[in-house]
């Protein structure tokens, strides 16, 4: 089973859940099963084309899915998965 | 069920703190009307506007930590963090993801939560803008300052906060703060 950890101001759409577990072999597995079960969620993690929003940060372990296969990076189960937000703005 | 006033308690609404600035950004919002205020403490009031002064003219940062209850949030620690935007901080601010992880481990030690961030907006409104939206959680209280560099210093003339509802719309939320460090104690 491969767990994913999600942020504090997400755990509103998790009914307060900071852990998501699935069998899921892959990160966008993950991802999906994770937001069919908690729907309220895929518009904050996902823009409207589907993708993970920039914003949106996912480790596997202490290796940002960037240095891996992006969310196509295979589980292999017993892996902790992280969603962390890279909070950004401006005025311009 | 009565409750004490905000004003009684020594809680006064913040907003304009001086002379508004001339420009303005491109997001309105709207007014929460519901919504529960976000209380700070004067400390955490005075960190957040020494941190977008320092930063000036670029933009300052942090997260707020603090307890959520049935009166609203109350901010009780600011932390703040670089803003690792590079060379794009004079209009840009981003938070790292380690910054976020520390923040909330942080939070959890001393029994608080990271209920929002705060950041400045150098000689514009403290409102929104489209680059805030994109890069924006729901359930966060977003404090933005508006710090003008018009005069002979730069001063913070404005603070406000929103929260980003969950269609992705952000609303203003009354912000209450002590005037002065002792009725903070």
């Amino acid at each position: 089973m491969n767990s994913i950890i999600i942020p504090t101001p997400l755990r509103k759409f998790t009914g307060g859940a900071g852990l998501f577990e699935s069998t899921a072999d892959s990160v966008k597995g993950l991802l999906d099963d994770l937001v069919s079960a908690h729907e309220g969620l895929r518009q904050h993690l996902f823009d409207n084309d589907g993708d993970l929003r920039s914003f949106i940060r996912v480790y596997v372990g202490d290796e940002d899915i960037h240095e891996l296969d992006g969310t196509a990076t295979a589980l292999t189960g017993n892996t902790e998965v992280s969603i962390i937000p890279a909070i950004a703005g401006g005025i311009a | 069920m009565t409750t004490a006033s905000p004003q009684a308690s020594g809680w006064s609404p913040l907003g304009h703190l001086g002379k508004p600035t001339g420009a303005h950004s491109a997001h309105s919002g709207k007014f929460h009307k519901d919504a529960l205020p976000l209380r700070v403490s004067f400390d955490v009031l005075e960190t957040m506007k020494s941190n977008s002064l320092a930063a000036y003219p670029g933009e300052g940062c942090g997260f707020l930590l603090g307890t959520d209850g049935p009166e609203g949030r109350v901010i009780r620690q600011a932390i703040e963090v670089d803003n690792a935007a590079g060379e794009d901080q004079l209009r840009r601010f981003q938070m790292s993801p380690l910054d976020f992880l520390k923040a909330e481990r942080s939070a959890a030690r001393e029994g608080l939560e990271v209920l929002g961030i705060f950041h400045s907006h150098p000689d514009h409104r403290a409102i929104p803008s489209t680059h805030d939206l994109h890069g924006a959680l729901p359930h966060l209280s977003y404090v933005i300052l508006a710090a003008d560099g018009s005069g002979s210093a730069p001063e913070v003339v404005e603070v406000r906060s929103w929260q980003l509802d969950t269609e992705r719309i952000f609303s203003e939320e009354t912000l209450l703060s002590h005037r002065t460090p002792s009725q903070s104690h």
